[in-house]
């Protein structure tokens, strides 16, 4: 056992009637990991932005070598040797990866010495193969890599000791994790100590040392790896009382003839940086049916769904809805077909921050009916209270600023909403990211009732057993191609991986180095 | 002196107030901020340095007035633009239109007095080189310190910490905060700093271009300085390049009526105008995203 480098006791933290954290009790030790674990909002983010200083806690201290610490505060923290890798990355877009390593170097230091900095950053890299140079400007990274950024600028600074990680690979491929958690290894080899916010049971699992589970704002149990870990034990912890979803049983898919599908043939679309991401994609999609579009994030998913929507230009080829050409139209066109758009960061594109769930409700979910010109709001909270899909999934008070909500509420209540206007297509883009094991079984059952009641549903997701279960045919994105389709049933989880990776021309094979 | 010295010896002229606008007005978009108030500096700074300079015979203190004047300016468009959260494009016109009256009344006993002999230091021995030698070397104060200025920017904003954070506050102001800076003390000083260093533009036109003071002579010079931020895509040393250009359309002009080149002088005023235009309509705005992110929001929408 390593030496203890935090207590924490008693540490209470209230907003307003809600206590996110009560009462909790720690000891992080060097060289261990330790998993805080728990269902979205059971109050990890809240209890590490404690730890890190972000918040002041309402109660309860927290113990820095031996003593306590006051006016606790994220300079103070990093000077004592706390660093936080956080869930949204603290990174300028248009500088390089160096000048934002240099941002956040804390040292009485105005002029860049760009050479001993390239020089420590390679030298960080190397030892923890990270994968990135340090003259890449930001923009052009992705997610993993800018996590590495993260990770360098807590470890430069030479007091580091302790490694907060919030959520840490809910950002990352599926082919990415087992190296982050390699990396939380040598971490926790060289003497860091290693806290990690999850709810993947299977991360906590591979490389925790020690397990604190929060539900509801309170330590249920700490778990050591000596006594043994249970997965069912740290569900049943996690979840409380409730038990776990069996994955949904899949009813055989109906046909729905009369109804239209949509179609693309040789359809090219082009990224943000005007590339041409996909090229010649054709595939068909009926009514009633869902088809799951595997392959590593970054390949496509989110400019291919974008352009069925209408949010991207198509740059070749045509899309047809029920034979009719609509390769041109704008999304208030196909929105008008019943086309809706879960995208990947709901709270960036599909919602007004400074509107109430109500409001933002109303914006593109349930018609409003009005009086005099007036909306009814009453009537449409009305409406929307008898809807089983709000209660299903949680969707927070109507009166809530969306601003202010959580990213996995933003989620659920963007999800509810296109559901409640049963769409003819619904694009469903990571649905189930970030949500707790109920809602995702929620999310499933509701996917598969829309299918049955024939919609139409692409569901993007780095999850494939989820599309496995899920899916009644399946594409893959890799190396600018759609492939497939393939049905589930016939072909198997390991070589459909393969394919991804295999076909994959993009980022991931060629940085590394 | 050949013609060729003659026109090169115009452009750094009429370039040089630009290019203190300029530099100053792309110090404040890097932190977020456009002060299309540096056309109120400007105005301000040549106004008053100017009747400093005619009372006291001092060029110092004229320097130091135009600094405080624009700066002030300046001070308000930040107040207005960061406090407020007023459309910054309507603070900056507002405040043109104010200088332009305080400056009017301001300066109405300045109008028939002028400066006879020329502010210049010519440097020895350099100012003898042929051709580029009376251009770069044979002039006022403020025209060398401009020299330096876009490449002193460069260095402060590319190298410096301090740099960095101004840029950042104009990309992310919720990262600068999180490393505990405050973003809205950035732009103030940024925006002040724009101001200052248009109000110098505005004093080293009246004192030492045109000699005299004339009702609203910086005549759009500000808002032209502004524009041609985006024509140097926010980097510092492009500066030359912009406000020299703009100076040399200037200086064609007035070469083409004193040559009496049959045009109508109203075609020639168009000339800078144009050529300006002309260089922003061609300007590639694909490619790398070089516009600070603050600044994408306030001309295309979030």
């Amino acid at each position: 056992m390593g030496k203890t480098i935090m207590r924490v006791r008693g540490l209470t933290k209230v907003f307003g009637s809600l206590t996110a954290n009560d009462h909790i009790d720690l000891d992080i030790e060097a060289g261990r990991i330790h998993a805080i674990a728990g269902e979205n909002g059971a109050g990890k983010s809240t209890l590490m932005k404690m730890l890190y200083g972000v918040y002041p806690a309402t109660e309860g201290t927290i113990i820095v070598d031996e003593t306590p610490v006051n006016g606790w505060n994220p300079a103070l923290a990093r000077e004592n040797g706390v660093s936080m890798v956080f869930q949204d990355f603290r990174l300028i877009p248009a500088f390089t990866v160096l000048e934002n390593v240099f941002l956040s170097l804390t040292g009485r230091r105005y002029v860049i010495n760009r050479k001993d900095l390239r020089h420590r950053i390679r030298a960080l890299s190397e030892t923890y193969q990270l994968n990135v140079e340090p003259d890449q400007e930001v923009w052009k990274l992705d997610l993993g890599q800018r996590q590495h950024i993260e990770i360098i600028k807590a470890l430069i600074n030479p007091n580091t000791r302790m490694l907060i990680f919030d959520e840490p690979t809910s950002v990352l491929a599926p082919h990415e994790i087992a190296r982050f958690l390699d990396m939380l290894l040598q971490f926790r080899a060289d003497g860091y100590a290693v806290l990690l916010i999850t709810h993947k049971i299977h991360e906590i699992t591979t490389v925790a040392d020690q397990i604190t589970i929060l539900r509801q704002g309170k330590k249920v149990c700490a778990i050591n790896r000596e006594d043994g870990f249970d997965q069912a034990a740290i569900i049943a912890g996690m979840l409380g009382e409730q038990t776990m979803e069996e994955a949904p049983e899949k009813p055989a898919a109906r046909e729905f003839p009369q109804l239209p599908g949509i179609a693309l043939r040789a359809v090219t679309v082009r990224d943000d940086h005007n590339r041409e991401i996909l090229q010649n994609v054709n595939m068909e999609l009926a009514r009633g049916r869902i088809m799951g579009i595997a392959g590593i994030s970054g390949n496509g998913q989110r400019e291919l769904t974008e352009a069925i929507f209408g949010a991207r230009k198509i740059s070749g080829g045509h899309l047809s809805y029920g034979g009719e050409d609509i390769t041109h139209t704008s999304p208030g066109q196909r929105i008008r077909h019943g086309f809706r758009m879960v995208t990947e960061d709901p709270l960036h594109d599909n919602v007004v921050e400074s509107f109430t769930v109500l409001q933002n409700m109303a914006l593109a979910g349930l018609d409003v009916t009005t009086t005099h010109g007036r909306i009814d709001w009453e009537d449409l909270r009305q409406r929307l209270a008898e809807r089983p899909e709000m209660e299903a999934m949680k969707v927070p008070a109507g009166d809530r600023l969306a601003g202010t909500l959580s990213g996995g509420n933003v989620q659920r209540m963007t999800f509810a909403r296109a559901v409640i206007s049963q769409p003819s297509l619904l694009l469903a883009c990571y649905p189930s990211r970030g949500l707790d094991v109920a809602t995702v079984a929620e999310v499933h059952r509701t996917l598969l009732r829309l299918r049955d009641a024939g919609t139409a549903i692409v569901l993007v997701s780095e999850d494939l057993p989820e599309l496995f279960a899920m899916s009644d045919s399946l594409t893959v994105l890799a190396g600018h191609q759609a492939l497939g389709p393939f049905i589930p049933s016939d072909c198997d989880i390991q070589e459909l991986g393969k394919l991804m990776l295999k076909g994959d021309g993009g980022n991931a094979a060629e940085q590394t180095p | 002196m050949n013609e060729i010295t003659t026109i090169l010896i115009s452009t750094i002229a009429a370039g040089t107030p630009i290019l203190y606008a300029l530099t100053g007005d792309m110090i404040g978009q890097r932190a977020g901020i456009i002060s299309l108030s540096v056309e109120g500096s400007m105005l301000v700074g040549a106004c008053i340095g100017f009747g400093v300079a005619y009372r006291t015979q001092s060029m110092t203190l004229a320097v130091l007035a135009a600094l405080a004047a624009g700066g002030l300016v300046g001070f308000l468009q930040a107040f207005l633009a960061i406090d407020r959260k007023t459309n910054m494009m309507a603070s900056g016109f507002v405040l043109m239109f104010f200088t332009q009256g305080l400056t009017a009344f301001y300066g109405r006993t300045l109008l028939d007095v002028s400066f006879r002999k020329p502010l210049t230091f010519p440097l020895p021995f350099l100012s003898e080189i042929p051709v580029l030698g009376p251009v770069l070397f044979s002039q006022d104060i403020l025209t060398y310190l401009s020299f330096l200025l876009p490449a002193a920017a460069w260095f402060v904003l590319t190298k410096t910490k301090l740099g960095l954070l101004v840029c950042s506050v104009g990309e992310r102001p919720e990262v600068t905060q999180a490393y505990g800076h405050d973003p809205r003390k950035i732009q103030y000083a940024a925006v002040i700093i724009a101001g200052m260093l248009a109000g110098a533009g505005g004093v080293q036109m009246s004192c030492v271009y045109t000699m005299s003071w004339s009702n609203d002579m910086i005549n759009g010079r500000g808002f032209i300085a502004s524009a041609l931020v985006i024509l140097c895509s926010w980097k510092p040393l492009r500066a030359y390049m912009a406000a020299y250009l703009f100076g040399l359309a200037q200086a064609l002009l007035v070469y083409l009526q004193v040559k009496g080149v049959p045009i109508s002088m109203y075609v020639t005023m168009m000339l800078p105008y144009l050529l300006t235009l002309a260089a922003l309509g061609i300007i590639s705005t694909s490619k790398k995203p070089s516009m600070p992110e603050k600044i994408k929001v306030i001309s295309t929408g979030p």
